[in-house]
């Protein structure tokens, strides 16, 4: 990646195109189970939006692209197809509007028909995969178009651990860098081995191997908002960025991460400071109950620095304790083209969230360390002051 | 006579400290000896065992699933039961001032809410509130007493309130999500709540939302864990699932409309609280979805009438811009799962290095000084020597 504004999020959207899936999975063989866009009726009257397995995904949008829809307030949601920018869907296109913004490249999350809570393919293991892999080959065509692209892969569930091991690799091979997944499998369906069992070590393996970070998104999937507060628009919001921490708890203690030294996870879109919570509290837990003797060899603090990252975008909490957190641990993000984005100011809100921050330490946490933890190689354009990779 | 914490190398220690979050514990007879039996029978809360010969407490005669019952079980049956035994400890910690939460009726009071008749309810709640000033506040000045309150209806929530400040108390342990308490009680936003806050804010008495009140906000522990390991996750995940609450009373304006209600955040730990109070923040103003909507600021809010409570976490780096000295406390957590003793001089020396002492002083005294009223206390306590 030729870097000419040394900024790279670690938290960005792709928008897959209406043909994603239809171009990919059979018809035949599918039939309209096939993840599409299709006109619905709602409220009375006539929107496009995107239909997986039959369920209609969305009641908001057909695509969640609020920073770029020109609405300052970001109230305005496409509700058709035609009125989604081409600076969120279309690769060349996107490169420049990020050029604009100051922002060389994006680590691309998913967007509609997928979101940080629902998990719609999970029907059946074959009906799951096709979708996976169809997913998986639409957004490694952004990787080919160029390498300011840094896409991650999702993984299957339903066919066990190997299965998912074989996604992982072939991902890889299409140019994928890393793998979204939800914090605990067993909580989104009951059919599946929880995170921290033997089960799934055969993706730990291969994650590892290929060092494609493991990443959790806001919600990670998981529903811990009580159904009677779901009508708060702005809780529902908060409680997607601070469940999360209740679940690297886990992942610190249960010697998962002993036996996979190398498995990175990366907290995306859940801010920084409250890992400076869990480090400091698992670290009591763990020499008070002297949990080294029942498998976890390792002080979780030093886990964390070896292996837990997360990401900010417009606090300046985390970007205070970045000494106790790891300042090569916590990653710019920009949330584009998402409500929350810093497009089309970015620049300006790290100014702010960073003031008084020194260059070196400014250099890790805009670029440099993100380019390391998704191993992207990069070097900076002539006449500009950014070094990494 | 001020603490010094002597066996701590370079760093002696001349200021009081309050704990703000410590928990009592009820001993078994608690409600039979004060609730009529002919009148409520099995209904009262008691100890009995379980078919398999497990201690539980029984309330309106169903069983209480409390978190770790184990490790709270042993502080009610051990010296730590009686005032003298706290007190006695207390010195041992460094600890001048102790406020008191309950054990077995909850650490936010929640498992009394449990109980349908109103009436039950409410000589179940009298009868603690009762007992914790007889008990122990009545034995030292050193214990600062919480009440709790029925659910529902408020006007006897308000009543009950008001006998229970009249006779010492001097704060409200309330839980953060009623409807999951029991179906039919008002959510904190229900307008019927106004009256007691605004009762709270009149008679300059803080409102405490204990952390781990609600499991359906927790995540589940694994269920391969040991009872060991479950322990540790909910150590660690209890504190951070106040989140969502706070979020709520702040988001839903729960607070802002009494600015002279103040509210603890029991046992939330600190390290958290900036990032959500900025992500509030930040979605109000930025993400404009409801600005118009909020004349005052969610992290406004907080650092005008909220506290959170550490216990070990290192001041020095998880204070913040939205989490200011002021609206930190200090607490043992005694003697919960979390908690620091025995080794609290040691765990509040490592957690206040490299910080001023003028604000470890704001920290661990000034602030709950305030907060409590414990000017008073020092005032009542200081002639016998114990403060």
């Amino acid at each position: 990646m030729l870097l000419r504004h040394g900024l790279v999020s670690a938290d960005s959207h792709a928008c897959v195109t209406p043909d994603a899936f239809t171009a990919r999975m059979s018809r035949q063989r599918w039939g309209d189970r096939i993840p599409q866009v299709r006109e619905v009726e709602q409220d009375g009257r006539l929107v496009e939006r995107w239909v997986v397995d039959g369920r209609v995904m969305s009641t908001r949008c057909v695509v969640n692209c609020a920073a770029v829809m020109g609405d300052p307030l970001r109230r305005t949601f496409a509700q058709r197809w035609e009125e989604v920018p081409r600076i969120a869907y279309d690769p060349l296109a996107r490169l420049q509007a990020l050029d604009s913004d100051g922002v060389d490249g994006e680590v691309l999350f998913f967007n509609d028909p997928l979101d940080s809570i629902s998990l719609p393919f999970l029907a059946d293991a074959e009906y799951e995969l096709a979708c996976v892999q169809a997913y998986n080959d639409a957004l490694a065509e952004w990787r080919r178009a160029s390498d300011h692209y840094i896409p991650l892969a999702l993984v299957p569930y339903l066919g066990g651990g190997e299965a998912a091991a074989t996604e992982v690799r072939r991902a890889h091979e299409q140019g994928h860098r890393g793998v979204v997944m939800v914090a605990e499998p067993s909580m989104a369906d009951p059919r599946l081995p929880h995170f921290t069992d033997p089960a799934w070590d055969p993706l730990w393996a291969v994650c590892q191997e290929l060092a494609m970070p493991v990443n959790w998104h806001a919600h990670a999937g998981i529903r811990l908002l009580p159904p009677q507060w779901q009508k708060l628009q702005a809780l529902r919001r908060t409680a997607a960025f601070v469940v999360q921490p209740q679940f690297v708890g886990d992942f610190l203690l249960s010697g998962l991460a002993d036996r996979f030294p190398g498995l990175v996870l990366v907290c995306a879109e859940t801010g920084a400071g409250w890992l400076a919570y869990v480090m400091q509290s698992a670290d009591r837990r763990w020499e008070r109950d002297q949990m080294w003797r029942d498998g976890a060899r390792t002080r979780p603090s030093e886990i964390v620095h070896r292996q837990v990252r997360v990401t900010f975008w417009y606090e300046r909490a985390g970007i205070g304790m970045r000494d106790l957190i790891g300042v090569d641990n916590i990653l710019w993000a920009s949330d584009y083209p998402h409500g929350t984005s810093s497009y089309p100011r970015s620049w300006e809100l790290i100014d702010k969230v960073l003031a008084g921050v020194g260059d070196a330490e400014r250099r890790k946490l805009l670029c440099e360390n993100v380019l390391r933890v998704y191993g992207v190689p990069a070097h900076a354009a002539a006449g500009t002051a950014t070094t990494s990779g | 006579m001020p603490i010094t914490i002597e066996d701590v190398p370079g760093r002696p220690v001349s200021y009081r400290m309050a704990s703000v979050d410590d928990h009592v514990g009820e001993p078994a007879t608690l409600w039979t000896d004060r609730l009529p039996a002919d009148r409520w029978g099995d209904r009262v809360p008691a100890v009995r065992r379980d078919p398999d010969g497990t201690r539980r407490w029984f309330v309106d005669g169903e069983p209480v699933p409390l978190p770790v019952q184990e490790r709270w079980q042993e502080a009610v049956d051990g010296e730590l039961a009686s005032p003298a035994g706290r007190l006695h400890a207390m010195d041992q910690q460094g600890v001048d001032v102790s406020v008191l939460y309950p054990t077995a009726a909850g650490p936010a009071g929640q498992v009394l809410g449990r109980v349908t008749d109103p009436e039950l309810e409410l000589a179940c709640v009298r009868a603690y509130n009762d007992w914790l000033v007889e008990e122990w506040a009545a034995a030292s000045p050193r214990f600062v007493p919480l009440c709790l309150v029925p659910l529902h209806p408020v006007e006897a929530a308000v009543t009950e309130l008001e006998r229970a400040v009249g006779m010492g108390h001097r704060g409200l342990v309330y839980p953060a999500l009623p409807s999951l308490v029991r179906a039919d009680a008002p959510e904190l936003t229900a307008q019927g709540h106004a009256k007691l806050w605004q009762a709270c804010a009149a008679l300059d008495v803080p409102v405490s939302f204990h952390s781990g009140a609600a499991a359906e906000i927790m995540a589940p522990v694994p269920g391969a864990a040991s009872p060991g390991y479950a322990a540790a996750l909910e150590a660690i995940n209890e504190p951070v699932s106040s989140a969502l609450f706070v979020a709520h009373l702040l988001l839903s304006q729960v607070l802002a409309p009494h600015p002279g209600l103040k509210a603890v955040f029991g046992e939330n730990s600190l390290g958290w609280m900036g990032f959500a109070l900025e992500t509030m923040d930040y979605l109000v103003s930025v993400d404009r979805l409801n600005i118009d909507t909020y004349p005052v600021m969610p992290s406004e809010v907080f650092a005008r009438q909220c506290f959170c409570v550490g216990s070990y976490e290192h001041l020095a780096e998880v204070t913040t811009d939205a989490v200011p000295l002021r609206s930190v406390l200090w607490s043992t957590s005694h003697p919960g799962p979390g908690s620091t003793w025995p080794d609290t001089p040691v765990t509040v020396a490592n957690a206040l290095a490299r910080v001023a002492e003028p604000a470890c002083r704001q920290v661990l005294w000034e602030n709950a000084a305030q907060l409590y009223r414990l000017a008073e206390v020092v005032a009542v306590a200081a002639p016998a020597g114990g403060v």
